[in-house]
């Protein structure tokens, strides 16, 4: 297994396989730090949470646990709080994801056209994106309570209305963490938009014109189909993006009122880190594992048929 | 491209509305600022505009919520973090991509499946791991977590990238005696800068922005990162609103001032990340 660099005088072959010049465990070498890493704190925790799940186990002590099998998965399906932040997670994952792919999507053919002020939404449409979901999370928390913007805009029209609550209130709570994680995001699908509106095929949109399309007939014809991977894409990182949102319920409302804003992240971290649950917490995130696996491979199905002619 | 034939009405109409679209991005954040500044009855009178103005807030938040302490441990763990993540997946992306073995394809794919774990459905098992190797509390257990979860996006947009550096460049170097790990210094690196760029935004604003973890794998207030601390300072409801607001705009303002300088980079890094996958 000597390295010895090639002599002038050899004549390499034409396709002569580099792999007679490196050998295989040098690039084992060169990936060797990050799968190290990569197999401690990823690969083994995925493998991990499946056996907790079967575990009736506080997490205190390694082996201090009992086997219960499928029993949490059990309590699970009879737990209303489960069902709740159940419900809820898709509820906001769904509302989300078509909101701010359609407004996104919306705001990427409007910059395109590149009319003044293009750039300056563009900027300012982005920079919630940059911020952490704490900062948004308190900056919406204000914006909402009794004496925040919104109760200042509807006191402009309305100066005798009681102020409301928006994150106290059961039915207005979930819509209060929505319209902030939409304020946050629709810069983020504006932007992966405008970056496939960039590699469109531009013979077939000058075709379209010259045939005299009208502008809707070459978005809905040209514009759309060769977008398909992208609202894959961008629809993908949405769903995975609401299947695992915690920071702006947490802070916001821990979940609250009544469990109202409850969702499958912050009920696993309350039964694992407030009550010490880690077996029935387990359940809990292979749900999370499971939708965000499930939500991968339908995008690779769909991806796979879209872009069969491309 | 698809502006040729619109007319002035609708370019004016698009116009106007993208300006407005701007200002209620923004209103938000110009909101806090105005809250920021307020002082007395003014923090929760019914008015939009503010009729005090108290910059003094700014340094009272700051002392009151020990924002010192939490910058420089987010500075800490976010510099280690992207300097450990980015070094190991240009090697692992040189690896991949240019010094194929048996089994590359498959582990390749392994690291790729990572990009759909999120960090909730791992946190009981990494949470116990981190505590048996007694790296609770610790910012570099945060740090090997952050890097874990740093590697799968960018190690796919390096390697992306030196799959398509030309063959030659490398040979050349090779036939020259360079051993693999220089030719990957001196050749490889200084023509990879735009996707090390991008790697390394994606990084520091996965690592500067995180809530999640390091409010799991820290405990004591000493070691909390940014965003924990001023969730956990800030969450009790004693606290006068004009400071919550100036510390959430402190807590900003890096970033914006990195967005202000580099908002191309961050711009394009972002999108080519997300559709990297």
């Amino acid at each position: 297994m000597a390295f010895a660099p090639p002599r002038p005088s050899r004549i390499p072959k034409i396709a002569s396989p580099r792999r007679s010049v490196t050998p295989g465990w040098l690039g084992l070498a060169f990936v060797l730090p990050s799968v190290v890493v990569f197999g401690l704190f990823l690969v083994l925790p995925v493998i991990a949470v499946a056996g907790i799940s079967l575990l009736d186990w506080a997490g205190f002590r390694i082996g201090d646990w009992t086997f219960v099998g499928l029993d949490q998965f059990r309590q699970m399906v009879g737990d209303p709080v489960f069902w709740r932040s159940f419900t809820n997670t898709l509820l906001f994952t769904v509302v989300t994801a078509v909101v701010l792919n359609i407004v996104g999507f919306a705001y990427a053919l409007l910059i395109a056209s590149h009319v003044r002020g293009s750039t300056l939404a563009k900027s300012a449409l982005f920079l919630p994106v940059l911020l952490s979901p704490v900062i948004v999370a308190l900056m919406w928390t204000r914006q909402l309570d009794a004496f925040g913007a919104a109760n200042q805009l509807i006191a402009l029209f309305a100066p005798k209305a009681k102020p409301t609550l928006f994150l106290g209130d059961p039915d207005l709570a979930l819509a209060g963490v929505i319209v902030a994680t939409l304020w946050q995001f629709t810069g983020y699908n504006m932007l992966l938009y405008y970056a496939g509106l960039q590699n469109l095929p531009r013979d077939q949109l000058e075709a379209a014109s010259i045939d005299g399309a009208g502008k809707g007939a070459s978005i809905r014809h040209v514009v759309v189909p060769s977008l398909y991977p992208v609202i894959g894409t961008v629809l993908l990182l949405n769903v995975i993006g609401g299947l695992r949102v915690f920071d702006l319920v947490y802070v916001m409302t821990r979940g609250g009122p009544n469990r109202s804003t409850e969702v499958l992240a912050t009920y696993m971290y309350e039964q694992a880190f407030k009550f010490s649950d880690m077996g029935y917490a387990s359940a809990i995130a292979m749900v999370i594992v499971v939708l965000s696996i499930s939500a991968a491979v339908l995008r690779i199905r769909w991806g796979s048929r879209m872009t069969e002619d491309g | 491209m698809i502006d040729r034939y619109t007319h002035p009405v609708w370019r004016v109409t698009a116009s106007a509305f993208l300006i407005v679209s701007a200002c209620i991005a923004l209103a938000p954040i110009i909101w806090v600022v105005g809250l920021s500044l307020r002082s007395g009855p003014d923090v929760y009178s019914r008015s939009v505009v503010p009729k005090s103005l108290r910059p003094e807030n700014f340094l009272d938040a700051w002392n009151q919520f020990g924002l010192g302490p939490l910058f420089l441990n987010s500075l800490v763990v976010t510099t280690v973090s992207v300097a450990v993540a980015v070094t190991a997946s240009v090697l692992a992306a040189y690896g991949f991509a240019r010094l194929k073995f048996r089994g590359s394809e498959v582990l390749f794919l392994v690291i790729l499946l990572g990009l759909m774990i999120p960090p909730a459905a791992v946190i009981i098992p990494l949470f116990v791991e981190i505590r048996a190797l007694g790296l609770y509390d610790t910012h570099i257990g945060l740090s090997l977590v952050y890097v874990a979860f740093g590697l799968p996006i960018s190690i796919l947009v390096l390697r992306s990238f030196f799959a398509g550096i030309q063959r030659e460049l490398l040979e050349a170097a090779r036939i020259d005696g360079a051993t693999e790990i220089r030719i990957l210094w001196r050749v490889v690196v200084p023509i990879a800068k735009a996707p090390i760029a991008t790697v390394s935004i994606l990084m520091f604003l996965f690592c500067w922005n995180d809530f999640f973890l390091a409010l799991v794998l820290l405990r004591d207030q000493g070691t909390y990162t940014l965003p924990v601390g001023i969730a956990q300072f800030i969450g009790q409801y004693s606290t006068p609103y004009e400071l919550v607001a100036a510390a959430v705009i402190i807590a900003a303002v890096p970033v914006f001032i990195l967005y202000l300088v580099l908002h191309r980079q961050f711009q394009q890094g972002v999108a080519e990340g997300a559709v990297k996958q």
